[in-house]
């Protein structure tokens, strides 16, 4: 897949450089005053625009697990997931710019993963789009509710202890993009709601509902699994 | 026993068991939360559940990316560095 660096250029407006900095007291970024004060916010002023590709090689490549990971939960494929961690880190070198160091690096990359998968690459995605489901899970919501007795419970967390992982994977990969990005970003990467809300682009209060419901729909899913696997005779006591 | 915090019913802990299990809730709500779940074994076991399944779900997902494709991540970034000298 080729990306343009023109395309990426002109998405944001671009805060002033460190290079044009210094010497400025007062600059204008968008409709914003800018002030000295703030300009010294980036703590490596000095640094050139080489040594600042190196650092994002550096520090970016760290990463690459944790974007290859949520690219796969978000294609569902592995030639789609490849495709789109590559895109991710050229977006990234030409934003890199706009990154403020001694901020969460990983959930920046996060971020123009997503943006990537939806802006460019949801459209070719080899997956077919899922309907949107909701109304027909409802009753396994339900079914995995509050109400169930004590006795059905530890018999659950049984299940789940002896889920093999690539049951769990296909649960997840069967729950709505939304639900199942959001429970990826929380569980898996450890977000806070408020990562989870820069990341999906999304109100807090969104995270919280797609959290509730996707973990629901998990949990009811893999419900029925583990008593499909117990039928299969796999069960031991 | 006087405490603190307003004491939680089943109806007050269960809408907030997923801000407690993400480390999500306020100081005052955590103590309700701690002295409910002890003394509520439904509460108790329904946090137990979803911790489990929020621990098999972060177990099940690491994934690693192919060595081809760090490869190919670092050559691409190695040449975007050369074709722009000055920064993106």
């Amino acid at each position: 897949m080729e990306l343009t660096l023109e395309a990426n250029a002109t998405v944001h407006t671009r805060p002033l450089s460190p290079r044009s900095a210094p010497q400025v007291p007062v600059a204008t970024v968008g409709s914003i005053i800018v002030t000295t004060d703030q300009v010294v916010e980036d703590p490596r002023p000095t640094e050139t625009a080489s040594e600042r590709s190196q650092r994002f090689e550096r520090d970016a490549m760290e990463y690459i697990d944790q974007l290859y990971a949520a690219a796969l939960r978000l294609t569902r494929n592995p030639t789609d997931a490849e495709d789109l961690v590559q895109e991710t880190y050229a977006k990234a070198f030409a934003s890199f710019h706009q990154y403020r160091p001694g901020t969460n690096l990983k959930a920046w990359l996060h971020r123009i993963l997503t943006n990537s998968y939806i802006n460019d690459y949801r459209k070719k995605s080899r997956s077919p789009q899922q309907a949107n489901t909701d109304d027909i899970e409802d009753w396994q919501i339900m079914r995995a509710s509050e109400h169930e007795s004590v006795g059905l419970k530890s018999a659950e967390l049984e299940v789940l202890d002896r889920l093999p992982d690539s049951r769990i994977k296909a649960a997840l990969a069967n729950l709505r993009e939304d639900y199942r990005m959001a429970v990826y970003y929380a569980d898996v990467e450890g977000y806070s709601y408020k990562e989870v809300a820069e990341i999906m682009d999304t109100p807090i209060g969104t995270v919280m509902s797609r959290l509730h419901r996707g973990r629901a729909q998990l949990r009811a899913a893999l419900a029925d699994q583990g008593f499909e696997a117990g039928c299969d005779g796999e069960s031991g006591g | 026993m006087e405490t603190l915090f307003k004491r939680f019913a089943c109806e007050d802990a269960l809408p907030r068991l997923h801000q407690f299990i993400d480390e999500e809730l306020s100081v005052l709500e955590l103590d309700a939360m701690r002295d409910h779940l002890d003394g509520c074994d439904n509460c108790a076991h329904e946090h137990e559940v979803r911790t489990k399944l929020k621990s098999v779900v972060r177990r099940a997902c690491r994934d690693v990316a192919p060595l081809s494709l760090r490869s190919k991540v670092a050559a691409r970034l190695v040449e975007l560095r050369r074709a722009f000298p000055e920064g993106a």
